[in-house]
């Protein structure tokens, strides 16, 4: 012990012994007292971020079970029954068909179209790159409902630029966008496109970016062709680009409620073809006033959320230790 | 101990000692002083948003909210007049479509922080009031009877916001579905709707005397073709009827006439309703009526102001000789909130707004909305010619039919049967994908499953 002290005591001399305000010094100070400062600074988001996200979202799982309906405060402890309710609702699964057939439709149609055309857009020599860039992403910067009014006209069976000039030149017949159920989805998934495959194509283009050319000189060096480039050395390092945009299409396609309710009506018009699951947890908690059990339809729409970004993860190989 | 540090002194900075203020100290209480300022901002502005905002002069002064602009036009004008009278200020906010729905729902759950007095509650939307432990609108039915008006209001009418015995609110519009005509057509084959009777008179006459091409009219909606034949969604207990043999035969009616060529099927008419398709063919007289109510009028006027002038308005065929010639679709009633610490002051307003044959005259000529209060139809101003008919006493039409209007009964599952049960699925039943008994049973048992889980409800 006295070993010990005796070189406490050193130490302290020799920490002493240095000049003020050399980076030794304020090392220590800082040492010893807690730097409170930059907790002030970042504290604004999350007390913000605790009143308006988490104190909700605690909230919610708590209401989920309970049974609250009605304008009345009171609530009934029910335990798992909302859950239960909720496998056996066929609705709820008709909400979750939809919503998955457009999220199947968009990942699959946007991703590839967004690549597709970052690749066009990086085109060396392209004329006119920064308008086409612009144009591209301008739909996403416009309102989900603005875009929705607009394309009601666009669907309109009579009257809607669809029907009348796209399909009546090639002597097809009139669709009935969103009355009939069968073509209900695909407009809202031809909605999706225009408004979103040009901010994926910026993802892209910024992935791109970021690959190092050199590897692609080399590869072209050792003669690989441009498809060859594209398969073994574009896809793979574009990898972390992929999973982040098809992790926020996922996110993305199971938040969508603002479009079909435009299109559709809050009910998701004939044979509730355009329901979605956000529109059902809407319908749940704010026309039937079923609180606990829209705070349950919540909490579904989250795990969906969750186990479907890890698998398509762990599909792209995220998890594996080369990735991290 | 504080130390500056040496570039404090280089900058000229606080001498060094016990009182300066280092930099990251100074910043320190900056970043503090910002937080500090930001939750006591934030508990002020939350205490700000739950506290009810002063009234702007006496105690008595009473909020009203209203989703229509229409209705706050008049309002407005009720309020001046009321404080002539009463001295009480009326502060009339409009909060438009089913906003107002969300924001009064919104402020109830919070404990009846910042609810108005009065609200006007469109019918479609009523039910979901009604479900939960408690109605959260005052009970006014003991207070109409006790003043008669019980007698004064169309009872059909006010079977919408009655409930288990209570009645929560006063209807606007007796909102009577009438058959609508374009009278050069009409005039030109030589009928007069009026004269005919009976829907079956009605669909022979059609047949025989328009060309093949032109139909009578639209389909009109089932609900409003059961509610003439004396049926309805519910019961006035609350039970689902939309099973019933009388909701089944009518929808086969429907679609008997809409084959025999009676009625027709434009394009976009069941799932948009009137549209620029709808239009065109009434334009080019391929339709030549509609059944349609009161309020229809001013809809129309927006939609195809080049028709104004030449509709003609009668009473509907009956189902049978002698039976009822009317029908109602829609509707807005004013209610007085539970929450309200003025609710005599409310019910005051509310009387000398909607319960007195004056004001309700200012209304009718103001919004075109015809009143379900009685002692109103036989002044001769309900009897003034309007232009949209061409000059047609329309007050004599409506005062004829007026009594006929039948129920609408409430129930706290009517917006789910009618928004998600039922409408989602009538168009198969349109397209005759799947037979009305079928659909409509389907419809009824999802409804009685949910009101089954409902528990306590009303």
């Amino acid at each position: 012990m006295a070993a010990l002290a005796r070189t406490l005591s050193t130490k302290d001399v020799a920490t002493d012994a240095v000049t003020p305000g050399t980076p030794t010094r304020r090392r220590r100070r800082s040492y010893v007292r807690p730097r409170w400062t930059p907790y002030f600074f970042i504290a604004p988001f999350f007390i913000l971020f605790g009143i308006f996200f988490g104190l909700p979202t605690v909230r919610s799982l708590q209401m989920s079970f309970y049974t609250e309906r009605g304008v009345d405060t009171s609530a009934e402890f029910t335990g798992l029954d909302n859950y239960a309710t909720l496998v056996r609702d066929p609705t709820f699964y008709k909400a979750l068909v939809n919503t998955s057939y457009y999220a199947l439709g968009s990942i699959l149609i946007i991703v590839p179209l967004a690549l597709s055309l970052a690749l066009l857009l990086r085109t060396r020599g392209l004329l006119l790159r920064e308008f086409f860039r612009l144009s591209f992403f301008l739909p996403n910067a416009i309102s989900g409902i603005v875009v929705a009014i607009v394309f009601r006209l666009v669907f309109d069976q009579e009257y809607g630029l669809l029907n009348n000039w796209l399909l009546a030149p090639l002597g097809l017949p009139k669709v009935a966008w969103l009355a009939d159920p069968a073509f209900i989805m695909p407009s809202i998934i031809l909605l999706g496109i225009w408004q979103f495959t040009g901010l994926n194509a910026i993802y892209f283009m910024v992935g791109l970016q970021n690959q190092d050319p050199g590897i692609h000189e080399a590869a072209t060096v050792d003669g690989a062709g441009p498809w060859q480039r594209f398969r073994y050395i574009t896809l793979p390092l574009l990898k972390p680009t992929t999973v982040f945009v098809v992790t926020f299409a996922i996110i993305g396609s199971y938040q969508l409620f603002a479009q079909p309710v435009a299109l559709v009506g809050e009910g998701g018009g004939p044979n509730r073809a355009g329901l979605t699951l956000t529109m059902y947890l809407y319908e749940t908690a704010f026309t039937n006033l079923d609180l606990g059990y829209g705070a349950a339809i919540g909490y579904a729409i989250t795990v969906i959320i969750v186990v479907l970004s890890v698998l398509q993860m762990w599909a792209q190989g995220f998890f594996r230790k080369e990735s991290a | 101990m504080a130390t500056a540090s040496p570039r404090h002194s280089r900058a000229g900075g606080p001498p060094r000692g016990r009182r300066g203020l280092t930099r990251r100290q100074a910043i320190g209480y900056l970043g503090g002083s910002a937080v500090g300022a930001l939750v006591g901002g934030t508990t002020l502005a939350t205490a700000t948003a739950c506290t009810p905002p002063e009234t702007p002069t006496s105690q008595g002064d009473l909020n009203l909210w209203t989703f229509a602009d229409t209705h706050a036009g008049w309002f407005m004008e009720m309020a001046k007049e009321f404080e002539q009278e009463t001295g009480i200020k009326v502060a009339v906010s409009l909060i438009p479509g089913s906003v107002l729905f969300q924001q009064l729902l919104i402020n109830l759950k919070a404990g009846g922080l910042n609810t108005p007095d009065l609200c006007d509650i469109e019918q479609g939307a009523f039910g979901s009031f009604l479900i939960g432990r408690s109605v959260p609108f005052v009970d006014i039915g003991p207070a109409l009877r006790e003043k008669g008006y019980d007698k004064q209001l169309v009872a059909g009418r006010q079977a919408l916001y009655s409930w288990q015995g209570g009645v929560y609110g006063v209807e606007h519009a007796l909102t009577p579905v009438t058959l609508f005509y374009l009278r050069e057509p009409w005039e030109r084959a030589g009928i007069d709707p009026a004269t005919l009777h009976t829907w079956d008179e009605f669909s022979e006459a059609v047949r025989e005397t328009f060309p093949p091409e032109t139909r009578a009219l639209p389909l009109p909606g089932h609900d409003v073709m059961l509610r003439q034949r004396g049926g309805d969604y519910f019961d006035a207990e609350g039970r689902v009827t939309v099973d019933s043999e009388l909701s089944i035969d009518t929808m086969e009616w429907l679609l008997a006439q809409e084959k025999n060529g009676t009625f027709a099927r434009p394009p976009g008419w069941i799932t948009e309703g009137l549209n620029p398709a709808v239009w065109a063919e009434f334009r080019a007289n391929k339709i030549v009526s509609l059944v349609s109510p009161d309020w229809y009028a001013g809809t129309i006027e927006s939609q195809a102001d080049d028709l104004v002038g030449k509709w003609g308005a009668c009473p509907l065929p009956a189902f049978e000789p002698g039976g009822r010639r009317a029908s109602c679709l829609g509707g807005t009633g004013l209610t007085i909130l539970k929450t309200s610490k003025r609710q005599e002051i409310a019910w005051q307003f509310l009387e000398f707004s909607m319960l007195r044959v004056p004001a309700v005259i200012k209304r009718y000529k103001a919004i075109n909305l015809y009143p379900p209060f009685i002692p109103a139809w036989s002044d001769p101003q309900m009897h003034d010619p309007i232009p949209f008919f061409g000059g047609q006493d329309i007050g004599a039409l409506y005062a004829e039919v007026g009594e006929e209007v039948p129920p609408q009964y409430q129930s706290p599952y009517r917006p789910q049967l009618t928004g998600q049960e039922l409408g989602p699925r009538m168009l198969d039943v349109y397209q005759r994908k799947r037979s009305a008994a079928e659909v409509f049973s389907e419809v009824a048992d999802a409804v009685r499953a949910r009101m089954e889980r409902g528990g306590s409800v009303g």
